[in-house]
């Protein structure tokens, strides 16, 4: 069985510029006894040094995805699909092969995965201070490095991203930092092994404005230095504009649309891409016009119906076709993907 | 750092010793409430014996112990006496000083409620971080059902089941500290395997209570650190659940149980009365309780008293050990 396993490992290959590829990805989370769909089927394809917005209302998926790449769900989460990684020294693995919390994982989970957070100030324990836990992931992947190494690492790593008196600073405890500081010291602690992949979850819906622009700037700015790839899911248009080569527009576990940012922006295909769109409030609307919300809630992901995941919210759903049968994924335009109904009929 | 921590502990420290005083002020005043005292009480127990007792030999007495002077009077000479001659006052009921009374159960006392104390904790946190970390597992049910009839059954009755089945097996209740054998015998290597034959039961009965709660409290605890947000963060760098949970989980988790260590102590100490009774152990709850019966007022005054001393001093110690414990804490304590 297990000289099958290896064999198997072995068969997998991604082309020179990918990084990372779901297929078919399945995220079920089993509660009280209840089966959530949370994420149902998705493909996925991320370019070495690209950054892939994933977009979406709360509650559609866009964390749970990330966290099965990095692989910190919860127990009572299971998967099925595959999700192709391409390692420093060039191996392919699937992912979801190996044991959650094993050690073949954890060798590639702050090393060569790194993953920072909505709630800096929640990411670090309360109960040590910042340099000791940042300096263990330093310690973790490279065993033969001392306390001293790590800490030289970790400052130089705070200075890169703009904490000043790393000295002192990496003697304090989180409670002494604001913010936007412990943002800034948890992308310093994640990158400090040079990632070929860094999952941002929200990494800026907690923090105000001002600060939200040093960090999307830093993070621009590291990207460029450092050479890696960046999976940022937010819920915020305006960041994947200024963010992100490509989106991925996510529906209840789907992804419904997934194109550059400029055919996604210009072009949207499915209808829930356009409402979105059309829910941004925009500098030169008039005043008088209420600001457009997409009417109806995200439905619950259990026991859905055999139908496109949108159809009861959605403005031009077909009845007969949208509520009967999984709408197909059409390439409208060369690289850009919808899964609609409207799509494909004329076509084909 | 360290001399702001050192001003923290001296600033506690005095806080502690005004409470000392008003606890003191307190503890006299209401001994003296009821009202008659011993004397009363004395007399006329002689009295329905058949004795007559003159007024005189009654002012005499009291003038003896100092009754018929004002309360002030009165607190200030227990007062200077504890302070300067260690002298707590006189046991009226036992004939003797308070403090030959007090030394004479103190001992036995502070050994059961620390060996219970150590049970307690020894048991109930290796368990509650099973159940947290095994959660809805056969082993976390188990636990669970054990925690909460162990917190449903009232002590006393424990005893008196666990006494009939000591009797059943070895045809000994297992009541007080010692067989009646060894009970005057001089200190031996069997007396003391005596000794810790006899303290099974009375820290099964007096730790089981404290031990269930604890399991859930620690259980809980556990639960609500491992999931949070840290957690995920440290295994995104890639570290080994294990050093999650032990490094900084139950790290964690103890603060709040060590915050409490202190005072847990005290409940220890006053929780065994009902079982002291049931159990015929002569500790210090059996005492206090005569004392209070029978308005021995210097020795029910000094039992409270240090009651109330080792509480504050628990309190003081927990604060300390928080302090140490967590920095948001110290940071809070020291600058607030």
């Amino acid at each position: 069985m297990l000289f099958q396993k290896k064999n198997e490992q072995k068969r997998y290959s991604l082309p020179d510029n990918v990084l990372l590829k779901a297929e078919d990805l399945r995220v079920n989370i089993k509660i009280d006894g209840a089966v959530l769909n949370a994420v149902r089927g998705i493909d996925l394809e991320l370019k070495s040094c690209e950054t892939l917005g994933l977009v979406g209302e709360s509650g559609c998926g866009k964390s749970v995805t990330s966290k099965e790449v990095i692989g910190i769900n919860p127990s009572n989460c299971s998967s099925t699909g595959s999700i192709l990684f391409k390692r420093k020294d060039g191996t392919v693995l699937n992912l979801l092969e190996l044991e959650r919390d094993g050690a073949e994982y954890r060798a590639i989970r702050g090393n060569e995965i790194a993953m920072i957070f909505q709630e800096p100030m929640t990411a670090f324990s309360p109960l040590y201070t910042i340099g000791n836990q940042m300096s263990e992931i330093i310690l973790i992947h490279h065993p033969e490095a001392t306390k001293k190494d790590a800490k030289e690492k970790i400052i130089e790593m705070m200075k890169l991203v703009g904490i000043a008196n790393p000295e002192i600073r990496f003697d304090q405890y989180p409670h002494e930092f604001s913010g936007g500081m412990l943002q800034r010291a948890l992308i310093a602690m994640m990158l400090s092994n040079e990632p070929d992949l860094l999952i941002a979850d929200e990494p800026t819906t907690a923090l105000d404005v001002t600060i939200q622009a040093q960090i999307l700037d830093l993070m621009k700015r590291l990207q460029s230095e450092l050479g890696m790839s960046i999976l940022f899911i937010t819920h915020d248009l305006g960041i994947v504009a200024s963010m992100c080569q490509r989106v991925a527009v996510m529906y209840l576990g789907e992804i419904v649309e997934f194109g550059s940012v400029r055919q996604i922006f210009h072009n949207p295909k499915h209808p829930y891409t356009g409402n979105l769109l059309r829910s941004l409030p925009r500098i030169d609307s008039d005043r008088e016009e209420k600001l457009y919300a997409i009417k109806g809630v995200v439905p619950v992901p259990v026991d859905l119906p055999e139908a496109c995941g949108f159809h009861e919210r959605c403005e031009q759903c077909m009845e007969g076709i949208c509520d009967k049968r999984f709408p197909p994924v059409i390439e409208v335009e060369p690289g850009h993907f919808v899964r609609c109904a409207l799509y494909g009929k004329s076509e084909g | 750092m360290k001399s702001e921590f050192l001003r923290f502990v001296i600033k506690k420290f005095l806080i502690m010793v005004l409470t000392v005083f008003l606890i003191s002020l307190a503890v006299f005043y209401i001994i003296t409430l009821p009202p008659g005292d011993f004397l009363t009480n004395y007399v006329g127990q002689l009295q329905a014996a058949g004795e007559s007792v003159s007024q005189e030999t009654i002012d005499k007495l009291k003038a003896v112990y100092g009754l018929d002077q004002p309360f002030i009077v009165q607190y200030w000479k227990w007062v200077t006496n504890i302070v300067f001659h260690g002298d707590f006052g006189y046991s009226f009921l036992w004939k003797m000083p308070v403090t030959s009374v007090i030394q004479a159960y103190i001992v036995p006392t502070i050994v059961l409620s620390l060996v219970t104390m150590l049970f307690t904790y020894l048991i109930s946190i290796p368990i509650g971080i099973y159940s947290a970390v095994h959660q809805y597992s056969l082993g976390d049910y188990l636990f669970t059902s054990i925690g909460f009839i162990g917190m449903a059954v009232p002590n006393f009755l424990l005893g008196i089941i666990l006494m009939f089945i000591a009797f059943k097996l070895t045809g000994d209740t297992m009541l007080g500290f010692f067989s009646a054998k060894y009970q005057t015998a001089p200190w031996s290597l069997e007396k003391f395997i005596d000794l810790l034959k006899h303290c099974i039961i009375p820290i099964l009965v007096i730790g089981l209570m404290n031990t269930c709660g604890l399991m859930r409290t620690m259980r809980s605890q556990m639960l609500d650190e491992l999931s949070k947000n840290y957690t995920l963060a440290a295994r995104a760098k890639g570290l080994k659940m294990r050093v999650i949970r032990y490094k900084y989980c139950v790290r964690a988790a103890i603060n709040p149980i060590a915050a409490s260590i202190g005072w847990s102590l005290v409940n220890i100490f006053t929780g065994t009365t009902i079982v002291a009774i049931v159990l015929n152990l002569p500790s210090m709850g059996r005492v206090m309780y005569d004392a209070l019966l029978d308005q021995d007022m210097y020795l029910a005054g000094s039992w409270l008293f240090l009651m109330a001393i080792m509480t504050v001093i628990g309190t003081f110690l927990s604060d300390i050990l928080l302090a140490w414990l967590d920095p948001r804490a110290r940071k809070e304590y020291i600058q607030g």
